[in-house]
């Protein structure tokens, strides 16, 4: 069977914006995560503030992730 | 009694290596997909195996049976095959605590697309000549990118081969395509046992769909999907191919 290692992708909400553009997130799942904001999104300039509704690409430990877009 | 790696695998892929012989010759237009997942898992218990796939978890089937665009992990249901329908099979079993796991791929009747199916297999003969203890697994997995490039077709990204032993999945992972320096990925050691897998579509995409069922992933345009496999194990100068079907 081959094996699937395509990142995860997740919905979530922000509940805390740290230094570094490093936010903490509450996930559909009720999981919280650390994750920090994808190249393109920090290029780009895009605001993230406590509340957005943001899709994250989890680590393979799942315990990070990295945030890819704001919707 | 307890036998060594290598013969226990062995004579895991060889029982694999004639079911799935069976299960090839059996799979004929009208015939659902149930039907050739139930052949199969019957084989593998009669024979005194047990099932792989049953171990990774909530994977309900002995096989993953992959239609057309479906790439891997194909659920196998009440569709039932028509000619001309492009098959992947995938199968695994347990044998004295070790997995063996292999798949082939082929068209139902007369070969619409020769050539797609040449791509799959010399990547899979390319891939396995490169792997032997002294080589990285960038070495194998240039193999089979540059095989399926230049054929003009293009290799999974996210999906990859395996190591295999006393569990389905074991690092390292083989992916199909080279993402970062051949010195930095893995080295091969003599007594590694590995599922070389080759993963291609005629998609022009990366992405993957994720059926409702949860498992099944396709290519999203629609394209057909190949997929071969099989299990090796690495001595001091070679492999040697352990699910000897078709080769």
């Amino acid at each position: 069977m081959v094996k699937d290692n395509s990142p995860k992708k997740i919905q979530g909400t922000i509940i805390e914006t740290l230094p570094n553009l490093l936010f903490k997130v509450k996930l559909e799942d009720g999981r919280e995560i650390l994750a920090h904001l994808a190249g393109k999104l920090r290029i780009h300039r895009i605001r993230v503030i406590t509340g957005d509704l943001v899709t994250v690409e989890l680590s393979p430990q799942e315990d990070r992730g990295r945030i890819t877009y704001r919707g | 009694m307890k036998i060594s790696k290598l013969s226990a695998m062995r004579q895991g892929g060889a029982i694999l290596s004639r079911i799935f012989k069976e299960a090839k010759a059996l799979a004929a237009p009208g015939l659902s997909l149930l039907d050739i997942e139930h052949f199969f898992d019957g084989e593998i218990e009669k024979s005194g195996a047990k099932s792989s796939f049953k171990t990774v978890r909530n994977y309900p089937f002995s096989t993953c049976i992959n239609l057309n665009e479906g790439i891997v992990h194909g659920l196998p249901n009440q569709t039932k095959l028509k000619k001309g329908d492009f098959i992947s099979l995938d199968a695994g079993l347990i044998w004295q605590d070790y997995h063996v796991d292999m798949s082939y791929s082929w068209y139902l009747g007369p070969p619409l697309d020769p050539k797609f199916i040449k791509a799959g297999k010399e990547a899979l003969q390319k891939a396995i000549a490169q792997a032997h203890p002294g080589n990285h697994v960038g070495h194998l997995s240039q193999a089979i990118e540059e095989t399926i490039s230049s054929a003009g077709y293009r290799p999974s990204l996210h999906l990859t081969g395996h190591a295999i032993g006393h569990s389905l999945h074991e690092h390292p992972f083989l992916p199909c395509i080279l993402k970062e320096k051949i010195s930095q990925t893995p080295l091969f050691r003599e007594g590694d046992t590995l599922a070389v897998e080759v993963i291609y579509t005629k998609s022009r995409q990366d992405g993957l769909v994720q059926a409702p069922d949860g498992w099944t992933l396709s290519t999203p345009d629609a394209k057909i999907s190949g997929l071969f496999e099989q299990t090796i194990y690495l001595h001091a100068k070679q492999a040697e191919i352990l699910t000897p079907f078709l080769w």
